[in-house]
């Protein structure tokens, strides 16, 4: 009989232990892993659509078309894969140049000039063109990311495809199905923002998490390069924060908490 | 009636009566074991098909497992704005048309993206199937009602699980049986997809139909009435004056997480289940017909020879002997009957002409003795004659004798007249002798006077 009762009591233990909601920490480190989960995807994915895409066979039977109007037709058909895409993932512009800078096949709205480029110049291009096949550059410009991927003939770089991605997909997806209390940002290596699920009006991006800078952050949590969770108190502020890396960038998730009582007490105007 | 039909009849009786009682016995037998035979082949039929829609569905409910499992499936963490889930989701609809619809939760419940624009932007947190699957546990709804049109069905549910931890429950995947199509499509590859015969699916519990391959009002009430928990395998009922027969399956929940609750009726028209028994009955009227027939040429073979043998009997009873018995040979049946018509014939032709030498000797008798009389009665005048005459003669010579003696002193005419009455008395006494040695018409036996010879000579 004592047995049985300690074996239910073992069993309701268990129960409760399972049932227990987890820690603050927890639930920011979980925003962070999804949300990180959820950048790599869409920025996986546009690296993969466009190692893909400057694959693709239609530019090897350009280049080999033997007439003006098979060249155009191709040509064409290039340009009907990208719009396929159009949108997915973000990506909004779809850019072929050849080694001078001519413009080649352009699918988008985006496009500021439709003139010849200064391909040493342009970071886009000259950073497309200095990749091996298959291989593709991320440049992150003001508003977007650029993914450029060069397209290979007989081992010589002919184009480069370039797919600009907006930023503001990267918002949508740190938004999406967040709680309240938490917000996300997507910080560079260099510890710029550059995006935030927060709608701001004005469009930009702020430069400090909690007043923090990325390093000041990961100092303070204590985490790796990596990962790290942890509760910080700015400004008698209080947030749990959690950073997941995903590639050279860094997603960053902040649930705000409570004012601590005794600020609330005091009227310390710190704790503001 | 002639002798001949009812001989031919007799035969045909003894023939055809034992063989309709056997092939009736056959037939009874046979025809019981082929319309078991065919009920059996309707209900293997209607079990078949609700183990191909239960395995069917538990292959849907694999396929959307590992669906599940697929990287696009990742994409619920960026919501339907830009990812390919849609589009996959459209896909996969596309080429495994059993399922009605496929929807994509994310783990708040949330559509994220669904084949069904009903469900669009829709929230399913307070679906069972997407509490159970955000839990982690594979879920199996039957007769929920989330399709659009409000159509009740059997759907699955299935977790899908972060790549990045392989644990955290992300979103949900839910497909929706669409029970019809797949119905359908088995029942088009199954034996109760010919023509006439009708599927109908219905709901165990609730006697919903689910899907009927021909829908038809009179045959769903008269499916109501079935008990499908009684332990008869099949059911019979008219439909539209026609009869029918019904079997049911019902689903086992082989393979899937909870039996369905489904049962299946599979109907047809009695006459084509039992088609292969008519075409029995029929090879069996045909077969009785021509052994009727060959009982009747083997009736009528066997009668002829007894048909003749009465003939001749006939002939031979009317006296007409001489008219030959019909010769059979020695294996036949009715041979020792010829041999012993032909002994009667012949005793009655023996028999015949003894009668006839009887009335010839009896006539032979008859003449004889009126012969006979008629010479005894001449005799008897002629000696009476003879008699008168000589006596007449002795008395003269007496007469003379006596009167002549004592006159005549002749001695010797007395010597003369004495001789003569002598002579003459002996001569009277001759003639009497005669007469009486006469045989008289009383002494006369004519019975045995004829009668040897005759017999002899038959016999000879």
């Amino acid at each position: 009989m004592r047995g049985e009762f300690l074996i239910v009591i073992l069993g309701l233990s268990l129960t409760c232990g399972l049932g227990v909601a987890p820690s603050a920490a927890t639930g920011v480190q979980a925003v962070a892993q999804e949300k990180a989960a959820a950048v790599s995807i869409i920025k996986s994915r546009a690296q993969k659509y466009t190692a893909t895409l400057a694959q693709g066979r239609l530019f090897s039977a350009y280049l080999n078309a033997s007439t003006m109007s098979e060249g155009a037709r191709l040509r064409a058909r290039i340009g009907n894969s990208f719009k396929a895409l159009e949108s997915h993932y973000g990506m909004r512009d779809f850019t072929v140049v050849d080694r001078s800078g001519e413009l080649f096949v352009h699918v988008g709205t985006a496009l500021t000039s439709s003139g010849k480029r200064n391909v040493k110049k342009d970071p886009v291009l000259s950073a497309g063109f200095a990749q091996q096949e298959r291989a593709v550059a991320i440049v992150v410009d003001e508003g977007h990311v650029s993914y450029a991927s060069p397209v290979m003939r007989r081992g010589e770089k002919e184009f480069v495809l370039c797919i600009e991605q907006e930023l503001s997909a990267y918002d949508k997806v740190l938004a999406y199905g967040l709680a309240k209390t938490f917000y996300v940002v997507v910080v560079d290596k260099h510890g710029k923002i550059l995006s935030d699920s927060r709608a701001h009006p004005s469009g930009s991006k702020p430069s400090t998490i909690e007043g923090l800078t990325l390093d000041e952050m990961r100092n303070q949590l204590g985490g790796s390069l990596a990962e790290g969770t942890g509760r910080i108190v700015t400004n008698g502020t209080q947030s749990n924060m959690s950073y997941q890396t995903v590639g050279d960038w860094t997603v960053v998730a902040v649930e705000s908490l409570p004012a601590p009582q005794e600020c609330l007490r005091t009227g310390d105007d710190k704790c503001r | 009636m002639s002798i001949r039909s009812k001989v031919t009849a007799a035969f045909a009786l003894c023939i055809s009566l034992p063989m309709v009682a056997g092939m009736g016995a056959l037939w009874l037998g046979t025809e019981d074991t082929l319309r078991h035979q065919a009920s059996q082949d309707l209900q293997a039929a209607t079990r078949s098909v609700m183990a191909t829609i239960e395995e069917q569905m538990a292959f849907n409910f694999t396929h959307l497992k590992a669906w599940s499992s697929l990287p696009v499936m990742q994409d619920v963490l960026i919501g339907d704005d830009g990812g390919e889930l849609l589009h996959t989701l459209n896909d996969l609809n596309l080429n495994y048309p059993d399922f009605g619809a496929l929807t994509i939760t994310n783990a708040q419940g949330a559509v994220v993206a669904t084949t069904d624009p009903a469900q669009r932007h829709s929230d399913l947190s307070a679906y069972e199937g997407v509490h159970a699957a955000v839990s982690g546990r594979r879920y199996q709804s039957n007769y929920t009602i989330h399709r659009a049109g409000g159509i009740e069905t059997i759907s699955f549910t299935v977790p899908l699980v972060a790549a990045y931890d392989r644990q955290t429950v992300i979103g949900t995947l839910t497909g929706y049986l669409d029970l019809q199509a797949m119905a359908a499509r088995v029942v088009g590859a199954s034996t109760l997809g010919i023509e006439r015969r009708i599927l109908v699916l219905a709901q165990h519990d609730k006697g919903a139909i689910v899907f009927s391959s021909r829908p038809n009002g009179a045959l769903l009430e008269e499916l109501k009435r079935v008990d499908p928990s009684s332990k008869r395998s099949s059911y019979e009922f008219v439909l539209g004056s026609e009869p029918h027969l019904a079997t049911f399956a019902r689903s086992k929940g082989t393979f899937l997480e909870k039996n369905p609750g489904l049962i299946a009726f599979g109907i047809a028209p009695s006459a084509s289940v039992f088609a292969a028994v008519d075409n029995v009955s029929n090879i069996f009227i045909a077969v009785a017909g021509f052994a009727s027939v060959i009982a009747l040429v083997i009736a009528w073979r066997w009668s002829t020879p007894l048909v003749r043998l009465a003939s001749r009997m006939g002939r031979v009873a009317r006296g007409e002997e001489d008219s030959p018995v019909p010769k059979l040979p020695s294996h036949n049946t009715f041979a020792p009957l010829a041999i012993a018509l032909d002994t009667m014939r012949e005793t009655t032709l023996i028999r015949d002409r003894l009668a006839a030498r009887e009335v010839e000797l009896i006539h032979a008798k008859s003449a004889a003795e009126v012969e006979a009389s008629s010479k005894s009665q001449q005799l008897e005048s002629l000696s009476t004659s003879l008699r008168d005459q000589i006596t007449s003669i002795v008395d003269l010579c007496d007469l003379i004798t006596k009167e002549n003696i004592a006159a005549a002193s002749n001695t010797r005419h007395v010597s003369y007249a004495r001789e003569l009455s002598r002579s003459g008395t002996r001569l009277l006494a001759i003639v009497e002798d005669a007469i009486s040695n006469v045989p008289g018409e009383e002494n006369a036996d004519f019975d045995s006077l004829g009668a040897q010879p005759v017999a002899t000579q038959t016999a000879a």
